[in-house]
Formats: structure tokens, sequence, C-alpha cells
């Protein structure tokens, strides 16, 4: 009985450790001090409406929404492809070029952002917004291709062939019968790779310019200068826009599986 | 000519060794052939060769007089059972079946009676709207039949369909491939390297090893006159020796086989017969019961004699036993 106890009491510790500093946002985001502080003082919205006012914390969310957007359908492009050279020709080659695929998730974001400044920008003197995105890539990639490889490596390749037996050119059978069935593991890696490029900060930082900044970017020099709650409110909103996301991409891959649970007639 | 014609064909993956070597088959119009043999002797390549799913490094394919060797898989018009049945995990199993026909843009109506013709004609009604993943294994097996015949393919191939089934079910579905094919009246290739299966429902059998075909026959002949002494095995012969021993089995002065270096015989045609007068005498080393008679082996001074006899009562081992063998139950082999 005690060893229940204390494990339920472990249990509400590490959610209280999760969450905790996530509802303390929240509260202090509806605050009508101009600090962040708890007790509030009272209601306010005034910090929401600051966020759509600020020029460049808007200019930078959508900076970072179009940045995370092209990375991660390129990535999946990528993945897609790299996955399939991968999964249908197993060995020492594909194992030391997917070893390859997956090593910028190994290397600190801070080097790989160095580099890619040292050679895009430097050397090659690429547009920063392009070094931007291929910096971005270089993050997502990891997740694409390994959560993708690992799906099509499930998958039977018979389906391929079978659809090309029944009539379906190779290009046609690709689309209607094997990506269907990847449809999940896209969905996963968009996610993941949505969320990651959306977040980082060390590789941004170096490849970032004048009036071209990532969102994680110019709330932490908000920060650096204001004290107000202003990145709460923001913050809030990212949490409420990262959950509808999830419910949504969880929906979505879901279907089959609500489908099938309405043929059975659950 | 026949229907389908198979000559020389060479494949080979890594264009070092070949795969299949100088291979070639007839498949005549309207029969159940049977390609048998060990794994890795090319029964599946050979399949794959006639699916177009393998490219071939010489060798023509023909079809009906129509040469089908470059011609790619989707334009062949065969339907293929896979041994893992390959079906859309993603798709009803009524979309599934009508998967093909839809990509010959047949009118909605036409095809729904068609893929209810053909669920009939394979025992599956009823279960239109499940996604095979709420399929049991034979339902599976005949989801992929209906959805290979439905096309009305000019011939079908099946690539070890039974394998995945319980044991029970394999003997059911392969009447059922049998009787659908006799209904149908469609020319079929059937993969296996299971002989009772192969020689239970097969018109003609091609027993394969090493990327060649060793014997290419009915199931009846192959039974009773193998070509070698692996088909031989195959078979059920179990007792092998050197043609120069005949006369110790009492056999007469060997017939006019010429070449012949080996002679065989199966265990249930050996017989026990008393010492005295035997030509051949041993002794019992192991019994085996095996529910309609006992199986012994027997040590002589050719080496170990396999039998099986229904004589009462059993002997033991330890007993000594005279051997006989009947000439015409004896099969000669030259290699």
């Amino acid at each position: 009985m005690y060893k229940h106890r204390f494990i339920a009491l472990i249990a509400i510790l590490t959610l209280a450790f999760i969450f905790l500093p996530l509802i303390l946002i929240v509260i202090t985001s509806f605050n009508s001090a101009n600090t962040i502080s708890i007790p509030l003082d009272g209601f306010s919205l005034q910090w929401f409406a600051k966020v759509f006012k600020s020029r460049s914390l808007m200019q930078s969310f959508k900076n970072s929404l179009t940045l995370a957007l092209l990375a991660s359908v390129i990535g999946i492009v990528i993945g897609l492809v790299a996955s399939m050279a991968l999964v249908k020709r197993p060995g020492k080659v594909s194992n030391t070029l997917l070893s390859i695929f997956l090593s910028p998730s190994l290397i600190p974001g801070i080097v790989i952002g160095y580099v890619l400044f040292r050679f895009l920008v430097v050397v090659l003197q690429i547009p920063l917004n392009l070094a931007l995105i291929l910096g971005h890539l270089l993050i997502v990639l990891p997740f694409c291709v390994r959560i993708i490889s690992a799906s099509l490596k499930e998958l039977d390749e018979s389906i391929e062939e079978a659809a090309r037996t029944l009539g379906c050119p190779p290009t046609r059978a690709f689309l209607t019968v094997v990506l269907p069935n990847l449809r999940p593991a896209i969905l996963s890696a968009f996610m993941l790779s949505f969320i990651n490029s959306f977040n980082n900060i060390p590789v941004s930082m170096y490849l970032k310019g004048p009036g071209l900044n990532t969102l994680p970017y110019a709330m932490m020099n908000h920060i650096e200068y204001n004290y107000d709650p202003t990145v709460s409110a923001l913050s809030v909103m990212l949490m409420a826009m990262t959950l509808i996301f999830m419910v949504l991409l969880d929906r979505s891959m879901n279907t089959q599986q609500t489908r099938t649970k309405i043929t059975k007639g659950e | 000519m026949h229907f389908g014609e198979l000559r020389h064909i060479d494949v080979s993956y890594d264009k070092k060794n070949l795969i299949l070597s100088d291979l070639n088959l007839d498949i005549y119009k309207g029969e159940l052939l049977s390609l048998l043999g060990p794994s890795g002797c090319g029964k599946t390549t050979t399949l794959r060769v006639i699916a177009g799913l393998v490219d071939t490094v010489g060798g023509t394919f023909t079809l009906d007089g129509t040469d089908m060797t470059h011609v790619p898989v989707h334009k062949r018009d065969f339907g293929m059972v896979f041994q893992s049945y390959a079906l859309f995990p993603h798709l009803s199993v009524f979309d599934n079946i009508a998967f093909g026909l839809k990509l010959r843009h047949i009118e909605s109506a036409t095809y729904a009676s068609r893929v209810g013709k053909i669920m009939e004609v394979c025992g599956i009604n009823g279960l239109e709207k499940r996604f095979p993943k709420q399929l049991s294994g034979g339902q599976r097996q005949r989801v992929a039949l209906a959805r290979a015949l439905v096309i009305e393919p000019k011939l079908l191939l099946l690539d070890e369909p039974l394998s995945n089934l319980d044991a029970q079910l394999r003997v059911q579905m392969r009447s059922s491939i049998k009787r659908i094919q006799q209904e149908l009246g469609i020319s079929m290739v059937f993969v296996t390297h299971d002989q009772e299966e192969c020689f239970s429902i097969s018109d003609r059998v091609a027993i394969m090893q090493k990327g060649k075909i060793e014997q290419c026959d009915n199931p009846e002949t192959i039974y009773s006159h193998p070509a070698c002494e692996m088909i031989a095995r195959f078979v059920g012969f179990k007792n092998f020796f050197p043609v120069e021993q005949g006369k110790e089995f009492g056999l007469a002065p060997l017939p006019n086989v010429q070449d012949a270096t080996l002679f065989c015989v199966r265990p249930e045609d050996v017989e026990l017969s008393a010492v005295s007068g035997a030509s051949l005498t041993g002794t019992i080393e192991v019994r085996t019961y095996l529910g309609d008679c006992y199986q012994y082996e027997v040590r002589t001074k050719l080496g170990m004699v396999t039998l099986s006899s229904s004589l009462e009562p059993p002997r033991s081992v330890g007993d000594t036993v005279g051997l006989a063998v009947a000439q015409e139950n004896v099969v000669f082999l030259d290699r």
C-alpha cells in the first residue's frame, strides 16, 4: 500500500514539474500589471493585444511559420526519396548513408549553425533566407528519414508489385498504394519537423540577419529588454496553436482506424 | 505451338551468378501447372519472370503467339497472388478487388456486379466493407485470389499462396483453387515447395533444382518414373543402390536400361520374407509405428534399407529378416 502511495506521489510530482511552469505562464499572461508576477493585480487581455501590435513579433512569427513549413515539406520529400532508396537496397552502403542522414541530430545545433554560417554565408555568399532554410532542413531531415524509413520497412513491398500486376503503371502504383499507407508516418514526421524547426534557436542565431528574425529569437530579444508579460501571452497562444495542431494531426492519423470502427459498428 | 512458352531464359541478379540458366517451360491453355522445388531453386524467380517483375538477361517469353519478354508488368494482364497476399491495407475488401477494374475504366455499375460475382465464386460475399486487418488468413487469401481473378487475367500466377495457412485450411483452400480454376477454365502457374499440395491439384508439375527444370510432366508420371535421384527422393523413394548391387536383391540381370547408375525402391515396395531362401537378409535396427504400418530400418550387407510393412505380428528390433523386391517396383536412374 505504502509502495503504491509512493509511486503516486512521484507521479504527481513529475506531472507538477511538467505542467506547473505552463500553468504559471498562462496565469501571468492575464495579469493587468506590467511585470510577470503572482498574485495577479487584475484581469486583462492587454498583453495579448500587445503581441498583435508588436511588428517585430508578428513578422518573426510569420518568418518562423514559413521557415518551418518549407523546411518540413522539403525535408519530407527528401526523406521519402531517401527512405525508398535505403529500404529497397539494404546493406553496408545504405546503413552508412542512414547514419549520415541521421548525423545532424547528433551534432550540436550551435556547431551546425556556425559551420553553415562560415560556409554558406561567408564563403559562398548565399542569401540569408536561403541559408536559413538549408540550415533548418538539416535540423528536420533526421526526423523525416528515420520516421519514414521505419514505416516503409514495415510496409509489405509486394503491395506495389500487386498494384502493377493489376494494371497500374509504376509511378501511379506508388501514389495510389504506397503513399496512402505512409500517411501516418509522413504526418508525424511533419509534426516533429515543424515543431523542431519552429523552436530552433542555435542554428537560426547564426543565420538570421537584419530584417530576418525567427520567433524564438525575437522572444529572447524581447525578454532581454522588457519584463512585461507580452511573452507570456505569446507563449499561451503558441501552446494553444500546438495543441490544436496536434489534435488535428491525431484526428487525421486515426481516420482509418475510425473508418474501420464504423464498419464494425462500434 | 503452346499457349505460353519460356525459351532459353537466363536471369542473374548480380551479372555473375545465374539464378535461372537456359530455362525452357511450356504452359498449356487451361491447365494448372506447378513449379515445385526446394527453396532457392528459382521457382519464384521463374514466376516473377512470367509476371514481368524480374528482368531477364536472355531468352524469350511468348504468350498466345505474342512476344511478352519486354512488355511491362502493368500491360501484361496477368493476375498474381502473392505469398504475403499483398492486400492494400488502406482499402476495403471491395476496393481491393475493384482496384484492377477501376484502372480499366469500367463503369461503376459493371464493376460492382463483377466484383460481387467473383466474391461469390471465391466464397467471401458479405466481407465487402471489411479492411484487410480485420480478416482471417483464409479470408485474406480468398480476397487476394478474387482481386487477381476479377480482371479476367490471361494467366493467373500464384506464389506459394498456401504457405501461410494452417494445415486444415491449406487442404480446403487448395481444393477451392482447383475448383475455381476448373470453373473459370483459366491457365494457372502455381509455385510451391509442398509436394503433396502440388501433386494433388496440378495437371502438370515442373520440378526445379538449381535454376533448371529437372522434369516436367503429369504428377502420375513423375510419381512412377522420376527422372533423377533428387526427384525420386522428393516423391518418396528412400532406398538407393548402385546398379551392380541389383543381383543381391534377387533382381534379374539388368533390363535394357542404358546408362543407369542407380536403382531405387520405395519403403512400401520392399517386402519382408522368411530368412531361408531370401536373397538378402538383415537385422532390424529401428522400428517406428506409423499408424497403418510399421517402418523398419534394416541393416544389410549393402547398407541400411528402409521399408514399411503392415505385417502382423510386427517384427522386433534385433530380428533377422529376409528382404525381397519385385522387379516391376524398381526404378532405374541414370543420375
